[in-house]
């Protein structure tokens, strides 16, 4: 009997090779993606128990659902790193050198089917702490990563497996949608309104010895995205009906008494110009926006003077004002 | 001792060394069944040093994990029944219209997210946009900054609906992920309600908007 209780022991001593594994906690993949069969970032976390961590030469195991793709996953598109602290949410996190084997103070890092081993050389990681794994374009150590895992078909509960032999294990679950994003879409109707304050302008009996005006206002709004541009143009020379005179257009920037001059001055934030200038038989532009515009007023103002060679008559002129919205 | 007993013994002592652990069979009888038992000579409920801690066993044999396609039981010394992780999520449409934007109305759409999980922790649903509203020529709606999207003004958010959203006013989207649902504990068949909101003003730029918003589910075992 002392040889059984000695023997028994040392019989299923020496059989020893189980440490039970605890579960990992606060496991979570966040993708980038989750529609079926395209490719995916993924940024793997997991909390090591009390007593857990990575010790030097242990491997830790991420094994992909079925379905999942690796393809030409490979370690430069693997960053891997360890938290300050067990809350994944707040902890800072260190990066790890990583290598296509594990030498030294060098991570291994390698796919095969569909796990990624991440291998220990000397290195450890401590009990306790937040595990981060990024796969993919959002691995930038030593560069940014070029491949992802491409998603499986739509599907709920795919396991992702997370073992090793750091001994500790856990698991999450992934699920796989037909679509999942949305597509918003709204329209904006183009709008655009124009108002002239009057349709007559009358500059009464001109005069050497001072300058007659009239005026009216132009308002625009729109939404147009490039705004919108107003034009003058006149049927001819503030002239007698006959044809025979007319008044000078102005050509020096202002209409100055004593001066055969006729011509048109603006007010407003949408003002083309700040002097005076002649109205033309083509297009002038007198206000303008590059944006979308409510209530823009410009206020146009004629002016006309005369010098004692006038000739006596009535004069007039009929102008044509256009505003375009460009949308 | 007898010479049968030695014998056994001897065998046990070459067996172990030889071939390593015992596969060991299910034991049954007509009244019970144990698909993998375990046997243990050692090991105590925490084991420690100034350098390592462990929750150990000793000499056991037939440990480890069965798995079916709905549950697991971890055999063994402190062996535990695992039930799986399950996580389901969907979305409703992959569409959202607002149609035509006015000065006088409050236009919206609206989808749904539907969560299952037994996490521990829960889960985590987020909205990340690829840009703000817009058209092709870079005009956008502007986001929302005041919580609620009013009419007359050029606003553009979203609102939630459901026992799980994240917040109650209505909030912009933004390029980065924001959550808009989550759980602290498992739930099943959690339902929360997105509804995309606009408005605009008389400035608002004419035109076609739109954005896509990508939708990601995440559970936290």
């Amino acid at each position: 009997m002392l040889i059984t209780a000695l023997i028994t022991p040392l019989v299923l001593g020496v059989s020893i090779n189980n440490v039970q594994a605890s579960l990992l906690t606060s496991v979570s993949d966040v993708m980038s993606r989750t529609k079926a069969l395209i490719p995916s970032n993924h940024e793997i976390k997991f909390v090591t128990p009390p007593g857990g961590g990575v010790k030097a030469g242990e491997t830790v195991n991420y094994t992909f659902p079925v379905g999942f793709t690796l393809g030409s996953v490979d370690f430069p598109d693997i960053d891997f790193a360890s938290g300050s602290s067990n809350n994944c949410l707040t902890a800072t996190f260190t990066e790890k050198t990583l290598g296509p084997v594990a030498f030294t103070s060098t991570w291994g890092g390698s796919v095969s089917g569909q796990t990624i081993t991440i291998t220990s050389g000397t290195s450890v990681i401590a009990a306790d702490t937040c595990i981060r794994l990024r796969v993919g374009t959002n691995a930038v150590i030593g560069g940014t990563g070029v491949n992802q895992v491409t998603n499986a078909i739509a599907g709920n509960d795919y396991v992702l497996l997370v073992a090793g032999t750091f001994s500790d294990v856990g698991s999450m679950a992934l699920s796989i949608v037909a679509d999942d994003q949305v597509a918003v879409t709204a329209n904006v109707l183009p709008t655009f309104s124009f108002i002239m304050s009057g349709l007559s302008c009358e500059l009464g009996v001109l005069s050497p010895t001072d300058i007659k005006t009239c005026n009216y206002d132009i308002t625009t709004s729109t939404n147009a995205h490039n705004g919108y541009t107003t034009t003058i143009v006149e049927d001819g020379n503030l002239r007698t009906t006959d044809g025979g005179s007319d008044i000078n257009d102005v050509v020096d920037g202002g209409v100055s008494v004593t001066s055969e001059e006729y011509g048109i001055g603006l007010t407003g934030s949408d003002r083309a110009f700040s002097d005076e200038q002649a109205i033309l038989n083509t297009d002038k532009i007198i206000a303008s926006n590059s944006g979308t515009v409510v209530g823009s007023l410009v206020n146009v103002t004629h002016k006309a003077t005369i010098s004692v060679f006038t000739s006596a008559g009535s004069y007039s002129h009929t102008v044509t004002l256009i505003s375009v919205g460009i949308f | 001792m007898s010479i049968i007993k030695l014998f056994l013994y001897v065998f046990l002592i070459l067996s172990q060394l030889s071939f390593g652990p015992f596969v060991l069979a299910e034991m049954n009888s007509g009244n019970f069944k144990i698909k993998f038992d375990s046997l243990n000579v050692g090991g105590r409920d925490y084991s420690s040093s100034s350098n390592f801690f462990v929750e150990d066993t000793a000499g056991e044999q037939g440990s480890g994990q069965n798995r079916s396609n709905n549950f697991s039981s971890d055999s063994g010394y402190r062996g535990t029944l695992v039930v799986d992780p399950l996580f389901s999520f969907s979305l409703s449409t992959p569409s959202c219209a607002l149609g035509t934007l006015t000065t006088t109305t409050i236009q919206t759409c609206s989808y749904v997210i539907t969560t299952s999980t037994n996490a521990f922790n829960g889960y985590v649903t987020t909205l990340t946009e690829d840009g703000n509203l817009r058209t092709n020529n870079g005009a956008f709606v502007n986001d929302i900054v005041d919580g609620v999207v009013t009419v007359g003004v050029e606003e553009y958010g979203i609102g939630l609906t459901g026992t799980h959203r994240a917040f109650t006013d209505d909030r912009a989207l933004t390029s980065t992920a924001l959550i808009i649902a989550s759980s602290a504990v498992a739930v099943s068949n959690s339902v929360v309600t997105i509804t995309n909101k606009a408005s605009i003003s008389a400035l608002t730029e004419a035109g076609l908007y739109s954005q896509i918003i990508s939708v990601t589910s995440t559970s936290v075992y």
